[in-house]
């Protein structure tokens, strides 16, 4: 039921969104936390850039000023690809935050979790799987990072594996 | 300085004497050096030689539709260095591929420079940077290609660069992309367990790979901010609304919601306690009202004059602690009684108010120790179903000393 309370005092009503930075900082003032909120408070105490407070974005225009101006210009000069190469800024964005990028920069497996035995499974996760071992993490295919692979990449996998 | 082809190539048509103006130049001038009577076929500053054109394709052209003896000739002239040779060609393609490598950053700087219209720069790095990209530096390191045929292996050579060389050419990309990647930091590890998702730059702590770098210098500080806090927002807000039993999937989080679970986790709680015959005192009750308010602390035994507070004397040596045993439903409503007040002290901040506030983390305490008190009654009475309950449902940190 304390939970109720904490929630509510780290709850913008308006927005209806929570605050993760309010949850640190009841973390911070001794408040004993526990479950969902103390994994919360964790993240935006070390990782505040990525947990802001959304009332004060506001909503975000995806190009700056700047963006537009120098498109603008390349265009008025007759410079197009210098004008995609400011519009695809844009597009870096999405491809940092995407489930590929950060399972990367994580160096965890890509896909769901495979089934012992699946054809496409490369081999030596397989037998760390039947082992026993934590098969979320440490071992990935050196190709991709992709858990599943057709045949052909599945023997390319093992051929560098073994180089490693 | 005479070459080595120079017998090839038809002499230049002497200077012609006798000009309008001849009169008109001291005689005592040295004269004018005649125009060299041919050029250096291998001179890669002539006009009609394209840099890094192989030998043979020069003298190709040199005698397009002319004397094909005299070609001939001139290909037997270069000796066995025509013939082709396929090893040497791929090995200097492999090796120019390295050494050539800050030459052809360059040259793509030099080139987006241009292209974003930062033309001076480009032309700053062509002029104090002329560093040789790659076909130049396997001139460098092993003359120019002699025929088309090296010319050829020098271009697979670096086409397969330096990965069978070092590692395997499968791995040479992602290598390159890798390159300084540093491990992730286990919160890192935690918040991307939970669903959050981070910008890669305070992921880790050893540094980042180059790719990582780029992009994120293109996304721009602020807005990668905004952008990752946006799509971390209905995250969070679904991670808190779990931890009170709302649906999975809850991205808006209203007032009624959590009312409405407050009621319900409370008439739970009502029920739980209820079932209990009674809530039996204990000796670490005892202790622990006897103690509220820092009563015992090392700065109360010393100074007993300066932390003699009588509202919290009151509270911690009231005869009600010392009973026997609470009807439950009756130590329940002690301990949100307290609560409450505790929370109408400790909002009582500033000057004047340092009295209240005290009072109000003694009335906390008091009202933990005596949830505790409830807690320990339970696992003795009821101790799988109750406890699970109420721990998952309420903030109880620390096990309850039974």
């Amino acid at each position: 039921m304390a939970k109720t309370y904490d929630i509510a005092d780290v709850t913008d009503f308006t927005t209806g969104d929570v605050n993760a930075h309010a949850i640190h900082k009841l973390s911070e003032n001794g408040r004993p936390l526990s479950g969902n909120l103390a994994k919360l408070a964790e993240a935006a105490g070390n990782f505040p850039g990525s947990t802001q407070p959304t009332r004060l974005i506001n909503g975000m225009e995806h190009s700056s000023v700047v963006d537009y101006y120098l498109m603008t210009n390349a265009i008025a000069h007759g410079n197009v690809p210098s004008a995609v190469a400011v519009a695809l800024r844009t597009a870096a964005r999405p491809y940092l935050s995407s489930k590929f990028n950060q399972a990367r920069i994580m160096q965890q497996p890509l896909g769901p979790e495979p089934l012992p035995g699946h054809p496409y499974t490369f081999a030596p996760y397989q037998a760390q799987v039947q082992a026993g071992a934590n098969a979320s993490r440490n071992v990935r295919s050196p190709v991709l990072g992709l858990r599943h692979l057709p045949p052909t990449l599945n023997a390319l996998n093992l051929y560098l594996a073994g180089q490693q | 300085m005479a070459g080595l082809f120079d017998d090839l190539i038809p002499k230049a048509t002497p200077q012609a004497s006798g000009g309008l103006f001849d009169d008109l130049v001291p005689k005592s001038q040295t004269p004018l050096p005649p125009t060299p009577p041919a050029l250096n076929l291998m001179d890669p500053t002539r006009p009609d030689v394209t840099p890094g054109q192989s030998y043979r394709a020069r003298i190709d052209a040199a005698f397009a539709g002319g004397d094909q003896a005299e070609r001939d000739k001139a290909i037997a002239a270069l000796g066995p260095d025509a013939q082709m040779n396929a090893l040497p060609g791929v090995l200097t393609g492999a090796v120019s591929r390295i050494g050539g490598l800050p030459g052809e950053i360059l040259n793509t700087v030099s080139g987006l420079s241009d292209l974003t219209g930062f033309h001076g720069l480009a032309q700053g790095i062509r002029d104090y940077l002329p560093l040789p990209n790659m076909d130049q530096f396997g001139n460098l390191i092993a003359g120019q290609p002699e025929n088309d045929e090296v010319t050829a292996f020098r271009k697979v050579g670096q086409l397969v660069g330096p990965g069978p060389l070092l590692r395997g050419g499968a791995s040479t990309v992602g290598t390159l992309t890798k390159l300084g990647q540093g491990k992730p930091i286990q919160e890192a590890i935690n918040a991307h367990n939970a669903g959050l998702t981070l910008i890669p730059r305070s992921v880790s702590k050893d540094g980042q790979s180059i790719e990582q770098q780029a992009f994120q210098a293109a996304s721009g500080n602020v807005k990668t901010r905004q952008y990752f806090s946006l799509k971390n927002r209905p995250v969070i807000n679904d991670l808190a609304a779990q931890d009170i039993e709302l649906p999975k999937g809850t991205t808006r989080l209203t007032e009624k919601m959590i009312t409405d679970q407050r009621a319900k986790f409370a008439a739970d709680k009502a029920a739980i306690v209820d079932s209990l015959p009674a809530v039996e005192n204990d000796q670490t009750f005892k202790d622990a009202m006897a103690a509220v308010g820092n009563r015992q602390s090392d700065v109360a035994k010393a100074f007993p004059h300066l932390a003699h507070d009588p509202e919290i004397e009151k509270l911690a040596t009231s005869p009600d602690w010392q009973a026997d045993s609470y009807p439950p439903r009756a130590a329940a409503g002690r301990v949100s009684m307290l609560r409450d007040q505790a929370s109408g002290n400790l909002k009582a901040i500033g000057p004047g108010n340092q009295e209240r506030h005290a009072l109000g983390l003694a009335e906390k305490q008091a009202a933990d120790a005596l949830d505790d008190l409830i807690a320990r009654n339970l696992i003795k009475t009821r101790p799988r179903t109750t406890l699970i309950m109420a721990r998952h449902r309420s903030r109880i940190t620390k096990k309850p000393a039974s």
